[in-house]
Order: C-alpha cells, then sequence, then structure tokens
C-alpha cells in the first residue's frame, strides 16, 4: 500500500458515519451540511472537488460522504490535516459524544465505466479483497462466470 | 496481478448491474476490516433508479463461488445507498460553540427522520 501524500491519482474520500442517537440525528445533519463538509469543500481547486452524500439502505443511521478528488495526496496536505487538528467545540462535541466513524478510506481510481452529469438516486458499493497467490486460477474460473452470465 | 484480478470481477459486477457508471477503487489509507495483506477494493456502481435489488441476488452467487475458490478472494459485503444532498462550500457557517445549539434552533424545521432539516 503506498503513502497517501506520494499518490497524485485521483480517487474519493469515503466516510461511514452513524449517530449515536435518534435525537443527535438533527444535530448531524445541521453540522455536516453547514460546516463539517462546507469546510472541505471550501479548501478549493486541488482538495475535494465535490462531496455527496447518501443513507444507507442495509442498515439504520448509516449515513456514507464521498468526497471527489483529483489527487489523493491532498488527504495529507496541512490545509486539510489541519481541519482535523483544530477542531470547533461543536464538531469536538459531535466526535465525542454523538457520532461514531464506522471508517474513513482513501481510494485510489482504478477504472471507470460509463459516464454520470449528476449523482445517482441509489449506488451500490461492492466491498471485497484480493490475494495474488493464486490470481490465474480465479482468472481461469472467471472467464468460465464471465461467458455463463453474458449468454444468460 | 491482484490488480488485473480485481478489473475482472468488477467486470463481472458492472455488467450484471446495468448501471450508467461504474468506478473501481483501491484502498489507498484508511480503516479497513481486512489485514492480511490483502489489496482493498471498492466497486461503486451508480444505479439507474429503483429496482435493482435484484443485483443482490447475483451477489449471493458470485459470493459462493468466491468461497469455493478459497480465499483467493473475497467478498467482504455489498452496501446499497441512497442519494440524500450534495454538499455546497457556500453553505458553510462558521461553527457555534454546543451549548448555543439545539436542534430545534439549528434547524428550524425537520423531517420525520431528520433528513434535509435546514430550510
Amino acid at each position: 500500500m503506498s503513502g497517501l501524500d506520494q499518490c497524485d491519482e485521483p480517487g474519493i474520500l469515503l466516510v461511514l458515519a452513524k449517530p449515536t442517537s435518534s435525537q443527535h440525528l438533527s444535530d448531524f445533519h445541521n453540522w455536516y451540511d453547514t460546516e463539517h463538509g462546507p469546510a472541505r469543500l471550501k479548501l478549493g481547486k486541488g482538495y475535494f472537488s465535490n462531496g455527496y452524500r447518501y443513507k444507507s439502505r442495509n442498515e439504520d443511521s448509516i449515513w456514507l460522504a464521498v468526497y471527489e478528488m483529483d489527487r489523493l495526496s491532498a488527504g495529507a496536505d496541512p490545509a486539510y490535516t489541519t481541519l482535523r487538528e483544530n477542531r470547533s467545540l461543536r464538531e469536538q462535541d459531535m466526535f465525542e459524544h454523538k457520532l461514531s466513524v464506522v471508517s474513513r478510506q482513501f481510494l485510489q481510481l482504478q477504472a471507470m465505466k460509463g459516464c454520470s452529469a449528476k449523482p445517482s438516486v441509489r449506488i451500490c458499493i461492492v466491498n471485497f479483497c484480493v490475494e495474488s497467490d493464486a490470481a490465474q486460477d480465479v482468472g481461469t474460473w472467471y472467464s468460465k462466470v464471465s461467458t455463463r452470465t453474458s449468454n444468460a | 496481478m491482484d490488480a488485473d484480478l480485481a478489473q475482472k470481477v468488477f467486470g463481472i459486477f458492472q455488467n450484471e448491474f446495468a448501471c450508467s457508471r461504474s468506478r473501481l477503487f483501491k484502498l489507498v489509507e484508511g480503516t479497513s476490516k481486512d489485514d492480511n495483506n490483502r489489496a482493498v477494493y471498492r466497486g461503486i456502481h451508480d444505479l439507474d433508479g429503483n429496482g435493482r435489488d435484484e443485483a443482490h441476488h447475483l451477489v449471493k452467487l458470485v459470493d459462493n463461488a468466491f468461497r469455493r475458490r478459497g480465499s483467493t478472494l473475497l467478498l467482504q459485503s455489498v452496501q446499497t445507498f441512497d442519494f440524500h444532498r450534495r454538499l455546497s462550500a457556500s453553505e458553510y457557517r462558521s461553527p457555534v460553540a454546543p451549548s448555543t445549539i439545539s436542534s430545534k434552533s439549528a434547524c428550524g424545521h425537520s423531517n420525520s427522520d431528520g433528513s434535509k432539516g435546514r430550510l
């Protein structure tokens, strides 16, 4: 895994978060939509070009934020890391009492098919990992599956 | 080698989801459930609308096939999300201390699930 500061390729910052109680949901949205998210977009060109929020259909109260980045290394820039180090009192309160971050990931774009001028009403995220030891074996299996599904 | 394999797997999902856009990402930094030196991938598929939940059926089939191959390729999870809102820099408001925040005064209005609460 290469270091974030070395990666000048495009990608996304993906954050899954969950309010600790339904009572905090309104505060969570207000904080995210008027402080946390906009503060990142305000960094301007070279940082986060767009930011979108989604709600999980699989788990209650799981909220996803996707920030598109022209270069992932911006995630290591002081302009961004300072935001995380110097949180407002409200943001501290959110993280300490009202919110748990399920995961936070910087992901490098590997491939893209199709295009989308506006955010999709629904997205599906497939999470998987790969071991290289038997890659060829699985590749052979894939060819069979691919043939079968394309003929279905 | 692992990247090539991931591209192939990505192709399976992209073809079957019939989505307007599919993107494959590789984890560079962050939290992950996998700590066994595997390369971690996320395929993000923009679905065209409702009625795509049948894709989960295919995912189960693929998952079963993966499991039969052992741990070479591990499907961790499939998650579906509905669009909520686009963030905007112009909506930035100076932070205020938590003691001055109340859900009613801060939002003025909220839906039953608390979403899109700010007028």
